[in-house]
């Protein structure tokens, strides 16, 4: 049996990032990238680098990151600043439970 | 029919692509163009066989009642009871009979009105063009015939006396020999014709044809006269100049110029056609018929236009040109003088009561309809509509259904899709209301915590959150803060309940409430030990009590509770319930090193 690897998380309030094996997705090359944005306050989640680009892929709605740039950083107006090694990334915004949509999604 | 192969994972695409093709179909577009509705609605009058109509186009469910009240005062209150009786059987029908189908609710409410109206529209039509052209008539014969005695009429009657003049200077001889001349150029006898008498016995020419033709061959002088006029005009200004309105925030019109504007060019045009029948009768009495007089006498009448218009070329230019500008002239003073005075009669005479008539009738509707349903004079496609649709198209693109059959109603569908909310159908004509402003949250629901997130130009909103609708004073209580924790645990629709909920805040509702600590783990966060845990208390917008698993932001070290899922086992612990908020289950989460 595979011997399970131990996965580096990061979390930022709402927003978990999970390094994940290299992956063979394609991947678009932005200089910034918002994770999310605060439901009430409007500030975000947001990916930055100070050199070079940033890799993002979106497969079935799932956000993934390649970072490359040793100085890539998610910023947030409240929390602290994480760095983000080089690699490859999924990014899972926190869920909460919502009884109306479970109701609906019971109906439909 | 045999039974589809499809993997799940192959319908779940399928219905995905579905459901977003027709999200994009109802959301779209931001903004209502007009071109687009009009062809949308011709569509559907085209579907059924009917005509295309004249589409108004207006930006609220109110306007609308306006725009068909202010046509139906303009042709009488006879008819408008009759519509009004219409309307209710035909509402009444389809309320029995209908369903939410898009084709049985369409082609009920077109036919039963186009059957039944249809009988009253062409007297209302014919006595609407009657009623505005003697109201017209009346207000524009008395300052007409004042204009007779105005210095440019009288400088008219001078230029037309002038060429007369020229005319009679001419001798009955001199006359002769002009007109011996020209036959002879115009019907040549080598030629062997017989010019006075053209045409074969028994076999009379028209002698307003002719008459046409002369003055058609006089394009040169531009005596022409204008053929504008009543012809089709009418009916069709009053009913485009509705989409005009505006209205202020309490549905009161703000914007009438320019309605009023076509209205005066309208009555001007109707005028000055009247007016310049007597305009050249005055010329003719005065010159032309002198001459076709004469003319006739020598040479007949078929020949009297091929000769009147070389005589014409006798006539000094400069004395044509003042005659032509003298007309002008005239058309120019009389017609200020008519608007001047039509303004303040025809306007507040006629258009005014009516258009008060129809405010009032209008605002008397709408306030009932807001009692009872919003908007229920106009049909639109309920949800139902478009839920159906979104399952007949998918199953049309697995091929269980005719997809030629599907596309009448699809394209009924986007062609409402054009923007349109909904829409007043008769026969000739379609009162159509754009889509009202939406605000929209990150999900495209319905949203807005600041205003009504669903609004009409005529003021009328609806609050949402979070695609959740709210009663103005439940929504204005939420979003002021101004509501207890007992009135939101109070709350009897549990999707409002639910969202009132959230809004209020979890910390503060489970102060007042009993909850019950399921679950407690001690986690070192950089260096200080802080307790998570799952709490359960009976908010009442669920069938099982509320869970939350309290935790502290290893940033802020602000403590948050978060809600999760009660019928996971997993969310009973606080790392499961952690876990269940990023999509992992606890051994997974467990397995990352959080930093």
């Amino acid at each position: 049996m595979k011997k399970k690897e131990r996965l580096l998380k990061y979390r930022q309030g709402d927003v978990y990032i999970f390094a994940v094996e290299k992956t063979d997705y394609n991947f678009k090359q932005v200089s910034s990238k918002v994770l999310a944005y605060g439901e009430v306050t409007g500030h975000s989640h947001q990916i930055v680098t100070e050199k070079g680009l940033i890799g993002v892929a979106e497969i079935k709605g799932q956000l993934y990151l390649r970072i490359t740039d040793q100085n890539a950083m998610v910023k947030h107006e409240e929390h602290y600043h994480i760095n983000l090694p080089p690699g490859d990334y999924k990014v899972i915004i926190q869920r909460e439970y919502d009884p109306v949509q479970y109701q609906r999604s019971v109906m439909d | 029919m045999d039974k589809l192969k499809l993997t799940k994972e192959q319908i779940d695409l399928i219905g995905s692509i579905v459901t977003q093709d027709w999200l994009n179909n109802f959301v779209q577009p931001e903004e209502s163009s007009i071109e687009a509705i009009r062809v949308g609605i011709d569509y559907i009058y085209g579907l059924f066989g009917l005509k295309k109509p004249i589409t108004i186009v207006v930006d609220s469910p109110f306007a609308g009642h306006l725009a068909l009240n202010f046509l139906l005062n303009t042709f009488n209150t006879f008819e408008c009871s009759v519509r009004q009786r219409v309307s209710n059987q035909t509402s009444n029908r389809v309320a029995v009979e209908g369903s939410n189908e898009i084709l049985e609710l369409t082609t009920d409410i077109i036919f039963y009105s186009y059957r039944i109206w249809e009988q009253v529209w062409e007297q209302a039509d014919e006595q609407f063009k009657k009623q505005i052209w003697e109201q017209a008539v009346a207000q524009v014969e008395q300052p007409f015939l004042e204009q007779a005695s105005d210095p440019a009429w009288k400088k008219f009657l001078a230029q037309v006396a002038q060429i007369k003049k020229h005319f009679l200077k001419l001798s009955d001889e001199e006359i002769y020999e002009d007109i011996c001349k020209i036959n002879e150029e115009t019907f040549p006898r080598e030629a062997g014709l017989e010019y006075w008498q053209p045409w074969e016995e028994n076999d009379e020419p028209d002698w307003e044809q002719s008459d046409e033709q002369f003055w058609e061959q006089s394009d040169e002088l531009s005596l022409e006269p204008s053929d504008q006029g009543l012809h089709g005009e009418g009916d069709e200004f009053f009913l485009e100049q509705s989409t005009q309105w505006t209205f202020d925030e309490n549905g009161q019109i703000v914007l009438l110029e320019q309605s009023n504007e076509q209205l005066l060019e309208w009555c001007e045009r109707s005028f000055w056609c009247r007016f310049e029948e007597q305009f050249w009768e005055q010329f003719f009495l005065e010159v032309r018929g002198y001459f076709i007089e004469r003319v006739v006498d020598e040479c007949g009448v078929y020949a009297h236009d091929q000769v009147l218009r070389p005589i014409h070329r006798q006539v000094n230019e400069e004395e044509w040109l003042g005659f032509i500008q003298a007309g002008e002239e005239v058309k120019k003073q009389v017609l200020a003088q008519v608007r001047k005075q039509m303004e303040e009669q025809i306007i507040i005479e006629f258009h005014k009561p009516v258009e008060k008539q129809a405010l009032e009738q209008a605002w008397r509707q709408k306030k009932a309809q807001e009692k009872r349903s919003p908007h229920s004079t106009f049909s639109y496609l309920e949800m139902d509509t478009y839920k159906s649709i979104i399952l007949y198209e998918f199953f049309a693109r697995l091929g269980a259904i005719n997809r030629e059959e599907l596309n009448k109603l699809t394209n009924v569908v986007k062609a409402v899709g054009t923007g349109i909310y909904g829409f007043i159908h008769l026969k000739g004509l379609c009162i159509v209301s754009t889509l009202p402003k939406l605000l929209r949250d990150e999900r495209k629901r319905p949203h807005s915590l600041d205003q009504a997130a669903v609004k009409w130009a005529d003021g009328y909103g609806l609050h949402f959150i979070n695609g959740v609708y709210f009663p103005k004073e439940l929504w204005t209580a939420l979003t002021s803060k101004t509501i207890t924790a007992q009135e939101v645990l109070r709350i009897a629709n549990t999707e409002q309940k639910a969202i009132a909920i959230k809004l209020f805040g979890y910390a503060e509702l489970l102060k007042e409430s009993k909850s019950t600590v399921i679950s407690r783990e001690t986690v070192n966060i950089n260096g200080q030990l802080k307790v998570y845990e799952v709490i359960e208390t009976d908010l009442g917008d669920d069938r099982l009590p509320a869970r939350f698993v309290k935790v502290v932001c290893w940033s802020t070290l602000k403590e948050t509770l978060l809600r999760v899922d009660p019928r996971n086992e997993q969310t009973l612990d606080p790392i499961g319930a952690i876990a269940w908020t990023a999509g992992l289950t606890k051994e997974e989460y467990l397995m990352a090193i959080e930093t």
